[in-house]
């Protein structure tokens, strides 16, 4: 992660993550955003200011044929109240 | 958003996978530059 934040630069960048769990994908975001927490890992200390988002924020963004075919019986296995979850879970971590 | 930008796309297999993840955002204008899916179990 730090050598393509380094070769592409961090601006340009974003990650987009597909695990449905909000606990998790808050430690992900964290990490790409501030560096792990808990100090473990190879992001240990190093902030790279990368914004996470979840597949499902990106809805409107794509075109509505591609994600009926990609995306169409994925959504129907979520929630609404977990996709809700995962947006105001990345949403906090974002700061938007 | 995501028109002109490069992305790394983290799926999940038993979520979303990266395959998934990828077509989706490549058809909203985005670059993949790396993309992974992970298993957590």
């Amino acid at each position: 992660m730090k050598q393509l934040a380094d070769e592409h630069g961090a601006a340009s960048l974003v990650v987009v993550l597909g695990l449905n769990e909000p606990d998790r994908l808050r430690v992900l975001a964290t990490t790409f955003r501030d560096g792990d927490p808990s100090y473990a890992g190879a992001l240990g200390g190093i902030a790279l200011g990368l914004p996470s988002y979840h597949v499902l924020e990106l809805r409107d963004e794509v075109p509505a044929e591609v994600w009926s075919r990609e995306m169409g019986m994925k959504e129907l296995e979520i929630e609404d109240a977990l996709a809700e979850r995962i947006r105001a879970t990345l949403s906090a971590v974002r700061g938007d | 958003m995501l028109k002109g930008k490069k992305v790394i796309v983290f799926g999940e297999r038993d979520d979303v996978p990266a395959p998934t993840i990828r077509a989706c955002v490549e058809a909203a204008g985005a670059e993949v530059i790396a993309q992974a899916t992970t298993c957590f179990v």
